[in-house]
């Protein structure tokens, strides 16, 4: 099983709901508490798992804004976990999950130098690495109804812009979406095999050209031109 | 890449302990400066191992939670950081080893053990390089020159505190240290040379492949948060380009061709020292820029455009 997302770039709105979701669930989750600094001051910073940034790609007017939502990749090359010099980060087996253990983390900051998508982040208050679990302690929760047995930014997002699934299925919902849609994984020249695909904009479809008739002046003109012609 | 002191100092402090034991151990053993005497080799010793317990305590400084630091040794099969680590405490048995073999005029198992000792010092710095020269994620970094580089100033910042050693023990007589230290500091500028002009050439990622609109411009409209992050706080650092040029040549002035001319026109233990201190301030600085120069890809998704 090799577990990941999929997020559609065409749909998303960059509505932060699901960075606000995942925020929710993980504050309290396996990884919590996710601790901010100066949440309430001029300059509120903390752990998140997921950031989105937006982006104008083209020239004006053939320009389209693209909300890019970024979370860990769940690589098969995890890099990250490679340079760990503790053991503390590692990558599952059975579900390529990449996760880290805060008891084993000593906060040397190397697997977020490892990672080109900037998917870890130090939680400045406990002293270890933390990142995107693909909400683990959600996805087997067996006290979830199965609809709910997703990450809560998938569950969250209002476009669904977001799917998650077993990229080794290939009947899977990730698995035909990117099939169909030509998704693509970010920066795959680096070698790190990101398990997270993105589905490209669609192309604009053709605006429909309002068809107008002769206006009213062309219509006297073609009219006194066929008399003075007779 | 943000420079931290802490690893700034740690680097550049190691570098000099193990280069210092590795150059003074080959140089007796290949015959060309043995230890003056029992009294020299015991407290040059004592200082260097001194002065590498305080780096890897240095080490240690920028660590978020070194309760746990003693687990660095665990993953030695993958991670650099793990290889150094465990280099570098194999070191200390080695080094002792060599040391009570030279006392007890054991010569053969003196022969061995330094061998040993100073290639586990070397290696050590090796792995030091290899820590940075591995990450795909920093174009400045990736590169063998890195290593190389890491070997170059510790030996020659060695170099300097060998013949430092040598002028304070007995002064003058130590024609064949200064050549030997005036070459390392020679090659030593060619590598940082060479490694500046790689840094320098045109070879950067942009925007367009990191968000995959290879094909059209990106620009960046919104970063998402209106504070710093833990990532713009450790990849952010941003120097402008006439103060990198200006610390480049304090770097190679101040820390390479003066203590090299130092070192070869004349003797004294004093001039000897300053040009030390010189050599190890030009490292200092030069190491500050090796990080301040670094520039992690993730800023290409924080709205830069070539990285």
């Amino acid at each position: 099983m090799r577990l990941g997302l999929v997020i559609d770039l065409d749909t998303c709105v960059g509505c932060n709901a699901c960075a606000v979701a995942c925020k929710q669930w993980n504050a309290s989750g396996t990884s919590g508490p996710l601790t901010d600094q100066s949440p309430f001051g001029r300059d509120p910073t903390g752990v998140w798992f997921n950031r989105i940034r937006n982006y104008e790609v083209g020239h004006y007017p053939d320009s389209k804004t693209v909300h890019f939502p970024m979370s860990c990749m769940h690589c098969d090359e995890a890099w990250c976990v490679d340079v760990c010099p503790t053991g503390a980060s590692y990558k599952r087996a059975e579900d390529g999950i990449v996760l880290v253990d805060p008891d084993k983390c000593m906060g040397c900051n190397y697997c977020a130098w490892a990672c080109p998508y900037g998917a870890r982040e130090l939680d400045r208050a406990e002293g270890v690495m933390k990142k995107c679990t693909l909400c683990v302690d959600r996805i087997y929760d067996e006290a979830l109804p199965e609809t709910e047995r997703q990450p809560a930014c998938v569950l969250t997002c209002p476009t669904h812009a977001r799917l998650f699934g077993d990229f080794d299925d290939p009947h899977s919902a990730v698995s035909r979406a990117v099939a169909e849609r030509g998704g693509q994984p970010l920066m795959p020249e680096l070698g790190y095999a990101p398990v997270n695909h993105y589905l490209p904009p669609r192309a604009p479809r053709e605006a429909p050209a309002y068809e107008r008739g002769p206006s009213l002046v062309d219509r006297v003109k073609d009219w006194v031109n066929q008399a003075v012609a007779r | 890449m943000h420079p931290a002191l802490s690893i700034i100092a740690f680097t550049v402090t190691t570098g000099l302990g193990y280069g210092w034991v590795a150059l003074g151990i080959v140089l007796n053993l290949t015959g060309v400066a043995g230890w003056q005497d029992a009294n020299a080799f015991g407290w040059t010793a004592g200082v260097s191992l001194a002065v590498i317990t305080a780096g890897l305590v240095a080490s240690t400084l920028h660590l978020a939670n070194p309760r746990n630091a003693w687990r660095a040794v665990m993953r030695v099969r993958t991670s650099w950081l793990s290889r150094e680590a465990v280099l570098a405490l194999v070191f200390y048995p080695a080094f002792i080893g060599y040391a009570a073999c030279l006392f007890a005029d054991a010569g053969r198992a003196a022969a061995l053990l330094g061998w040993l000792t100073a290639a586990i010092a070397l290696a050590t710095v090796f792995a030091t390089g290899m820590i940075y020269a591995c990450l795909r994620t920093i174009r400045q970094w990736n590169t063998p020159l890195v290593p190389a580089n890491y070997l170059l100033s510790a030996l020659a910042l060695g170099g300097l505190a060998l013949h430092a050693q040598r002028e304070l023990s007995a002064p003058g007589g130590g024609a064949a240290v200064s050549a030997v230290v005036f070459g390392l500091l020679m090659l030593a500028i060619a590598g940082k040379v060479v490694y500046w002009l790689k840094v320098g050439l045109p070879e950067a990622r942009t925007i367009d492949v990191a968000t995959g609109f290879r094909m059209a411009t990106v620009r960046l409209l919104d970063v998402g948060h209106t504070a710093g992050t833990f990532l713009t706080d450790e990849f952010g650092f941003q120097v402008s380009r006439p103060v990198l040029v200006l610390l480049k040549a304090v770097a190679l002035a101040a820390g390479y061709l003066l203590p090299a001319i130092l070192v070869a026109e004349g003797h004294g233990a004093g001039r000897a020292l300053v040009a030390l201190l010189l050599g190890y301030a030009g490292a200092l600085v030069e190491r500050w820029l090796f990080f301040a120069e670094a520039q992690h890809v993730v800023r290409l998704y924080h709205g830069q455009q070539r990285a």
